[in-house]
């Protein structure tokens, strides 16, 4: 029961419904030009992506007489420019991140979670952790550097896969203690009688009851490492380790006057994170939620 | 079972994970020590160098016992020139079979930021990079080779030994290419719209020019298409090319680098015929974010300026097929000297500037071959075939008799020859007849005078962002010492 | 958020059966943690914090390193762009940004919350530019702000406002404030989504006591459910506030902090300092970024102690 019926039902007079339908009318242009507000540069760039340069200079605004095909054809695959590349370094960043960091925040997160493993100085260890959540990633980048260079990882992907695990890590471990913690106690007692060590209890039978909070650490993860860029564009600079959104500035960069390419460079980079928003739309929506919220 | 065999991977893991999490507590060790290296005041960068080595050294030999170069260059938006430095690569790889050259494409800014942080770190830059003389700390900081006694000094001009080189260092540092020319190309076509003819002397005095511009600007052109997107330089040069017929080439170099208060009643005046023109619309609408790609094709095909004050870089970007954004070989513009302000003392000087060229990082593990290329660069042959090549004049000397590349040799690197006739037959009059080319150094000054310089003269005055005196207020604040 | 927020139970009724604790189990699990974190976050903070206090500077092929004391700290009280143009926009952008973007949020969330039509849509549009890259915001937003031919002259002469079509991204006023419309168009939908949240989570029969008591739609959502909603508000405000204060990408992409200075943000200028500029100097960028680090703890302690009521 919401209040709308609520008011409809105590105020049934026609004034009043006819001011609520012109209201309802009046919010409802508002808000689609709201949504039209945030849509609109989606349709234009993409339109763009589908027209040649010299099109767009003559109108910007028209639409494409044939889509044409071949600037991403030409992005992905010219062998001056191949794309693709820059699609694996992403995924293989994203990936290894995704993994270094679930092992860690998994069994960190059992450690702080659960009241077994509670010690003396654990909550100030966990609020040293939570701090991290308020650094702005300038007062680590220039040691991270340094550190990335005498250990000759500078250049390499795995630099990247480093550096975004540290980031990911307090939320992380944050997001999965406080579901460890919620855990009843009984199940440990019950598997302990199993005679379950402490890991097989966390493997086997904590761990599998996780798996709605791993799915939003990893969610809201992946899409921080598929955006990056500060850390992408200071600890790479070997132009075929780039991953996406280094990629892609740097391209624009150098084909500042072919806006057809580079609105295509766009669209392809964006298209991965759509398509599964498409799928996935209350899923995301309800993990970078929790992730905040709760973190 | 699947589930114990789970269980022992993961336990691998993490035992891994924790055997690699003890080893960096020796990080936090090495910490300390590092720590009372920085107070001892001095780490070389050489010793670290040879500790990289050690651990990049599989990655960097991937072709056997070849040895690798690698040449970060600057012009990945210019095919002609890309042609050239690959056509030089294959070149030396083929007389010289166990050398392996990989050239790699940057646009300008992010090579600067990666040569910078690759230096700073000591290691992952390449061996040869692309080099302007403005970025004089890469000098100070030690990250170039001396190539005083490896270039052929004897092929070049005496401008281009000079140009590498700084007050107070010892070397010199860099390989020029092109000899450019700044020059300011007018839109011929827009003039004739316009009922204007050009003077003989291919000179607008400082009326006739603003009175121009007001024209241009009354039937909807902008008076340039320089813009600063994302140059620090393109914008301000039109002011620079107006300042050096005025004061001469020196007084503007002591200017450029600082060395000078430019509270003087020239500066000022230069200042305010800018903010002059400035007002009557010598700026495009977009100068804030118009790009140099973007800015050609403003002026060459989308013909929306009268002028463009541009060095002989022009037919890097332009000279290229129309779909890629080059301009049509119809489109035929002339060049003029820029505009005089009354009372100048060098009415025909031109600013003979220079164009990027190439350094030898010293963190190169090969410097014998790296020398080697640029030594191999600088053949007469090769200034001919920059020329030949990329439209524009060559930094090294050559007898066209002789050195020229024959057609058949054109024809295999994609030339169609003939096709720009028009356009040399238009500077060598203009600036090998008119002008008298004056050259520059393009260092801009120390520390924060360069920035200063920038916002003043690229930004501040052309945007009417800053009035003249604050203008001459920043750059005096920031003088060199 | 911080260490307040910490809800993790605490063993106050498990009775430990073993008085032993199970310390090898401890560091199975939180060591690994730990030890990362210290190498990959807290080292380099400590490592940044030492750094400002010298002066590193490569020089002559090696790297010469000058202990200033706290002069690096001195010399930004002097810098004029960082004082005038960066930490005065930074600042700015963190008052005016979060400001009107709780408030479009807030207004949004209540809109939303009353199920008025198409409400799922308008969820699902407005938290789209949330998911996509900075780099690609930065770009697009470059086109549509162009004074020329971008999207939002264009429609501003077509509908006859042309005095209103200015250069945005090329005066001394305006670059900063695209900068924060820009930011607050990619991030509003997420404030919008986190206080929509917040909503759904207050019970109904509270709603159904305040219509008990005879209050409208209007009078419920600002008597009953706002106060209730003051945590949400807080959580959000807190990290809207952050948002601002560490932003990089759009700006950078957007506007690189020119004309002159003078969109330039912190985070910009650090960026400069450290990688871009003509005096390689790597102590001063470290002793901006931790004076930042403290203007932002501060921050987000102030909001947390003005707004937050000690119970609730």
């Amino acid at each position: 029961m919401t209040l709308t019926e609520m008011t409809v039902k105590t105020r049934r007079n026609l004034v009043a419904l006819w001011r609520r339908r012109f209201g309802l009318t009046l919010l409802t242009v508002v808000l689609l030009g709201v949504t039209l507000m945030v849509i609109i540069p989606f349709v234009w760039m993409t339109v763009m992506s589908l027209r040649t340069t010299g099109d767009i200079l003559r109108d910007p605004y028209g639409l494409p007489s044939v889509p044409r095909w071949e600037n991403y054809i030409r992005l992905l695959f010219d062998p001056q420019i191949s794309f693709y590349r820059y699609f694996i370094n992403s995924i293989f960043v994203t990936f290894f991140s995704l993994v270094l960091t679930c092992i860690l925040a998994t069994l960190g997160g059992y450690g702080f979670g659960r009241p077994r493993y509670e010690f003396k100085f654990r909550g100030w260890l966990f609020g040293l952790l939570l701090v991290a959540l308020m650094l702005p990633p300038q007062i680590m980048y220039i040691p991270q550097f340094t550190m990335m260079a005498k250990y000759g990882l500078l250049n390499t992907r795995w630099s990247l896969v480093l550096l975004y695990t540290a980031m990911a890590l307090p939320v992380s471990t944050y997001l999965m203690a406080t579901y460890f913690s919620q855990l009843p106690g009984e199940l440990e007692d019950a598997a302990r009688i199993d005679g379950c060590n402490d890991f097989s209890m966390f493997w086997r039978v904590m761990l599998p009851l996780t798996l709605p909070a791993l799915s939003t650490v990893i969610l809201i993860n992946s899409l921080h490492f598929w955006n990056e860029l500060l850390l992408a564009v200071t600890m790479v600079t070997e132009p075929t380790m780039r991953t996406l959104p280094a990629a892609m500035m740097m391209f624009v960069g150098e084909h500042s006057a072919d806006y057809a390419i580079g609105a295509a460079s766009l669209v392809t980079a964006m298209v991965p994170v759509l398509i599964l928003y498409l799928f996935l739309s209350d899923r995301f929506i309800e993990g970078l939620t929790t992730g905040a919220l709760k973190g | 079972m699947s589930k114990k065999l789970y269980l022992f991977i993961f336990v691998t893991l993490a035992l891994s994970m924790l055997l690699a999490a003890c080893q960096p507590q020796t990080v936090i060790e090495t910490v300390e020590v590092e720590k009372e290296k920085l107070v001892e005041v001095v780490t070389t960068v050489e010793v670290e160098v040879e500790k990289l080595v050690e651990v990049t050294a599989v990655p960097d030999q991937p072709k056997g016992d070849k040895t690798l170069i690698v040449w970060w260059s600057h012009w990945a938006n210019e095919p002609a020139k890309r042609n050239f430095v690959e056509k030089v690569a294959a070149d030396y790889e083929a007389a010289n079979p166990d050398v392996d050259i990989v050239v790699t494409w940057w646009d300008k800014n992010p090579l600067r930021d990666a040569i910078r942080s690759t230096m700073t770190a000591g290691e992952g830059a390449p061996d040869i990079t692309t080099f302007d003389t403005e970025m004089r700390e890469w000098a100070d900081a030690g990250w170039l080779m001396d190539l005083e006694d490896v270039l052929p000094w004897e092929n070049f001009g005496p401008s281009f030994y000079n140009d590498g080189r700084y007050a107070g260092l010892d070397g010199v540092f860099k390989l020029n290419l092109s000899a450019a020319v700044d020059m300011v190309l007018v839109n011929p076509y827009i003039m004739e719209e316009l009922g204007i003819e050009l003077p003989e002397s291919r000179q607008f005095t400082q009326a006739e020019f603003l009175d121009v511009v007001k024209q241009c600007n009354a039937a909807g052109y902008a008076g340039v298409a320089n813009s600063i997107g994302n140059r620090p330089h393109t914008g301000r040069r039109v002011i620079e090319d107006i300042m050096v017929p005025y004061v001469g080439v020196d007084q503007f170099g002591r200017w450029l680098r600082g060395e000078e208060s430019v509270d003087t009643p020239e500066f000022r005046k230069i200042l305010e015929f800018n903010v002059e023109l400035a007002e009557a619309g010598m700026y495009p609408d977009v100068y804030a974010t118009m790009g140099i790609d973007e800015y050609h094709v403003y002026f060459h095909t989308q013909q929306k300026a009268c002028f463009l004050f541009n060095p002989t870089w022009y037919t890097g970007r332009s000279f290229k097929p129309v779909e890629q954004g080059g301009q049509d070989p119809n489109f035929q513009f002339k060049f003029m000297l820029p505009p005089l302000i009354d009372g100048g003392v060098a009415p025909n000087n031109v600013r003979s500037g220079v164009e990027s060229g190439y350094a030898i990082l010293s963190s190169t593990k090969h410097p014998d071959v790296a020398k080697d290329i640029l030594a191999f660069i600088g053949q007469p042959k090769y200034g001919a075939l920059w020329t030949a090549l990329t439209d524009s004049p060559s930094a090294i000397l050559y007898d066209a008799a002789t050195d020229w590349p024959s057609l058949e040799e054109l024809e295999a690197l994609g030339v169609e020859s003939g096709k720009w006739d028009w356009y040399w037959e238009e500077f060598n009059y203009v600036y090998g007849e008119l002008a008298e080319l004056v050259v520059t150094s393009e260092s801009v000054g120390c520390g924060n005078y360069g920035d200063a310089w920038v916002q003043a003269l690229n930004e501040g005055i052309p945007q009417g962002l800053l009035t003249v005196d604050e203008a001459i207020e920043l750059l005096d604040s920031n003088l060199c010492q | 958020m911080s260490a307040e927020h910490l809800t993790i139970s605490k063993p106050t009724k498990t009775t430990h059966k073993e008085t032993q604790k199970p310390w090898g189990w401890i560091l199975f699990f939180i060591a690994p943690l730990m030890i990362y974190y210290l190498i990959f976050v807290i080292y380099p903070v400590f490592a940044t914090f030492y750094y400002s206090l010298f002066n590193i500077t490569p020089k002559g092929g090696q790297i010469i390193t000058t202990f200033v004391g706290f002069d690096n700290y001195l010399a930004l009280l002097e810098d004029d762009i960082f004082i005038k143009k960066a930490v005065r926009n930074t600042l700015l952008w963190a008052f005016v940004g979060p400001t009107i973007e709780m408030i479009t949020a807030t207004t949004l969330a209540f809109l939303v919350y009353f199920k008025i039509p198409l409400h799922r849509f308008y969820r699902t549009a407005w938290f789209l530019p949330m998911l996509v890259s900075g780099v690609i915001v930065g770009l697009v937003f470059r086109w549509i702000f162009n004074v020329d031919w971008g999207l939002l002259n264009v429609t501003l002469r077509a509908i006859g406002l042309d005095q209103f079509a200015l250069n945005w991204l090329g005066r001394r006023d305006t670059p900063i404030w695209v900068v924060i419309f820009v930011h607050f168009w990619s991030t509003f939908g997420y404030s919008f989504v986190l206080l929509l949240a917040g909503l759904t989570a207050i019970p109904d029969e509270l709603l159904d006591a305040a219509r008990i008591d005879g209050c409208n739609v209007v009078q419920a959502a600002w008597r009953v459910m706002l106060p209730l909603l003051r945590p949400t508000f807080v959580t959000v405000l807190v990290l809207s506030f952050m948002g601002k204060m560490r932003a990089f990408n759009v700006v950078w992409v957007l506007t690189e902090g020119k004309p002159l200075h003078f969109s330039e943000t912190v985070a910009t200028y650090i960026q400069k300092r450290a990688f871009g500029w003509g005096t390689l100097d790597m102590g001063y960028p470290s002793a901006m970024a931790v004076s930042w680090f403290l203007v932002v703890i501060v921050g987000v302690t102030l909001i947390n102690r003005w707004l937050k009521r000690p119970v609730d």
